[in-house]
């Protein structure tokens, strides 16, 4: 093999690699890919990040739970049949009256929202707030209404790991889809 | 004697200035001994409990839904943070309830109510102030007639506090216990929950009663099984009376089919010149009767939805009871409906938690319901011509001779709705790996399906 052939053979591996490395952006962790997650009722799809897992034993017919792999990382998203809000600031303000009385949660306190937010082409309300359970939480809300469905998507994360986490919510979020590939 | 014809002249003369002169002084009086009580109550039972959001809204509901049958407006619930198992109520509407009464009653909805229902009939009859003024005696009326013309002072108000608190803390009268019962009773009814709720809160305090496990005032109320005894005399009021309607049930028999079909219902008397059935199961699983009912003489049998339960009347030593046996054979509960009176036509009703049943006695078929796992039975009509065919969701279906059907609507339990969703709020649970092991990845399954969820 002479020099110019070799140099053919390594870039062309090169690029081989890179692509596939591309293609599979497999975690340090666990070794697994993102996986697109589609929800029960054909409402949504998003990319769940490798390393989260699936609660299936907290899980319900109307809720679903994944925990991510670092700090407190917690993923929740509520179903609401038969919603009576059209609006989901009013579904949100409505909900942050309850959270904010005084048989509400423990330690209350509104960071920002509700803010309206355009979530994958649909009108959603979002909130951040923090509250005091076994330690000090903070959560990023959101309140959307699909077909008289209400639907909250919530980001949990200890108060003190917070802003590192939350670009992974964000980056799930932005995955979010209301057509869901069948 | 002379002293108490006094005090009742007082006290109706009292009632009579108070309602006709000056009716909101006398509210006044009761608003501001009650407020008074309360803060010394809540001190002496660990302040006002916090309880998780769901939990407290769920009890709001209950409690709204039972002051706006009365037509009350003035009341407060507050939630005493112990587990010594109580409730009580003060002049001017204000309700307790402790977290212990709250976790005996469970997610029983109907239990809760029928607690709460009970404090407010309290409220309502104004036991309180009558106890108070019964306490305090003539020199009290001397003092509250002022009130007619006069705002209380500070010291009239301690004092009746005092003796309020008193009377709260070695409970009411008999009479005014056994009248609360009665009135929760109606309220529950008004309010769209089960009548009987109040029953099966109070037979639970009958059990803990003997191992005193509950509070002071249950414990000096009438004996829980008196109160019992009195309320299940009145619940089937609250079952209004057959009705006749043009259709009969979608399905016809009463529950004979086993909806996961393995047993048949066989009538061993069918073919001999025995006047009354006498039924088994067969197994067609195993091809054989099933043992457990081998040596009983059975009347009839009926499966409750979804199979889980088989109820049989059995006709044993010379008296007629109901059995339910699980799917295995054991006998999972014993209703003793007593004398030697048939039993027939069982019937569940469609949640599967009530059976209905005809006991034929002297003067004929009576109708009557009991409760699954609680202690509530009763006689509701005597049908002498009718016999009951169907238990659907708007009540209990009967037939009488001439092929006319009958209704009796159960009372309407509503289910306890939040009037807005609130979204829950999770915490993150600790893993719990054994040392030393790795955490698995377990991959999220695709899921896809249709529906809606919780409809």
């Amino acid at each position: 093999m002479d020099l110019r052939r070799g140099l053919l053979l390594f870039a062309v591996l090169c690029i081989l690699t890179t692509a596939v490395k591309a293609e599979s952006p497999a975690d340090t962790a666990g070794g697994v890919a993102d996986v697109e997650y589609s929800d029960l009722y054909g409402l949504f799809q998003l990319m769940i990040p490798s390393g989260w897992i699936y609660q299936a034993g907290e899980s319900s017919a109307c809720l679903l739970v994944f925990y991510g792999p670092e700090h407190e990382q917690l993923l929740y998203i509520e179903y609401f049949p038969e919603l009576t809000f059209t609006d989901p600031m009013e579904f949100a303000a409505s909900v942050l009256n309850h959270y904010g009385a005084a048989y509400g949660l423990n330690g209350f306190e509104l960071i920002s929202g509700p803010t309206l937010i355009d979530l994958a082409g649909l009108k959603a309300a979002q909130v951040e707030y923090n509250y005091v359970g076994k330690k000090e939480w903070t959560e990023c809300r959101i309140f959307a209404i699909i077909d008289q469905m209400g639907l909250t998507i919530t980001f949990s994360e200890a108060s003190e790991y917070y802003s590192d986490s939350k670009a992974q919510f964000d980056s799930i979020l932005a995955s979010l889809s209301w057509e869901v590939s069948k | 004697m002379k002293a108490l014809l006094l005090f009742l002249a007082g006290m109706v003369l009292l009632a009579a200035a108070a309602s006709a002169a000056e009716p909101a002084a006398f509210s006044r009086f009761e608003k501001a001994v009650g407020e008074s009580a309360k803060a010394q109550l809540m001190a002496a039972y660990g302040g006002e409990a916090r309880i998780s959001m769901h939990e407290y809204l769920r009890l709001k509901a209950i409690f709204d839904r039972l002051v706006s049958a009365v037509n009350g407006s003035e009341y407060s619930l507050i939630i005493l943070d112990t587990y010594e198992i109580n409730a009580f109520s003060l002049p001017g509407g204000y309700i307790f309830i402790t977290k212990g009464l709250l976790r005996l009653a469970g997610d029983d909805d109907q239990r809760i109510a029928g607690v709460l229902a009970h404090e407010i009939a309290h409220v309502v009859n104004k036991h309180g102030m009558t106890a108070l003024l019964r306490r305090l005696g003539l020199s009290v009326l001397m003092e509250v007639s002022k009130l007619v013309l006069e705002v209380p002072t500070t010291q009239e108000v301690q004092t009746a506090t005092q003796a309020l608190i008193d009377v709260v803390q070695s409970g009411y009268s008999r009479e005014a216990e056994l009248e609360a019962d009665q009135d929760a009773q109606k309220y529950l009814a008004m309010a769209g929950f089960d009548p009987s709720g109040v029953i099966h809160i109070l037979s639970d305090l009958q059990e803990l009663s003997r191992a005193q496990e509950v509070g002071a005032i249950f414990r000096s109320h009438p004996d829980p099984a008196v109160r019992v005894q009195q309320l299940l005399a009145t619940v089937g009021d609250y079952w209004p009376d057959p009705q006749r309607i043009a259709e009969g049930p979608l399905t016809a028999g009463h529950d004979q089919a086993d909806p996961l079909n393995r047993f048949l219902i066989v009538n061993r008397n069918e073919n001999s010149e025995r006047p009354l059935p006498s039924y088994t199961l067969y197994d067609q699983q195993n091809k054989d009767y099933v043992s457990w009912l081998k040596d009983l003489t059975v009347n009839d049998l009926a499966f409750a939805p979804g199979g889980a339960l088989i109820a049989g009347a059995v006709w044993e030593k010379g008296k007629g009871d109901i059995w339910f046996w699980n799917r295995q054979g054991s006998v999972v509960e014993r209703w003793n409906i007593g004398g030697a009176n048939q039993i027939s036509n069982l019937c569940f009703d469609p949640r599967g938690t009530r059976l209905a049943f005809q006991v034929t006695g002297r003067d004929g078929p009576e109708v009557w319901i009991g409760y699954l796992g609680e202690i509530t039975r009763l006689r509701l009509h005597l049908m002498p011509n009718a016999e009951i065919i169907a238990w659907e969701e708007m009540g209990i279906i009967l037939q009488d001779s001439t092929g006319a059907y009958y209704l009796i609507a159960a009372p309407k339990s509503e289910p306890v709705k939040l009037s807005e969703p609130i979204p829950r709020v999770i915490e993150r649970k600790q893993r719990l790996a054994p040392q030393g092991s790795q955490d698995i990845t377990v991959e999220p399954i695709r899921m896809i399906g249709p529906g809606n969820p919780g409809l």
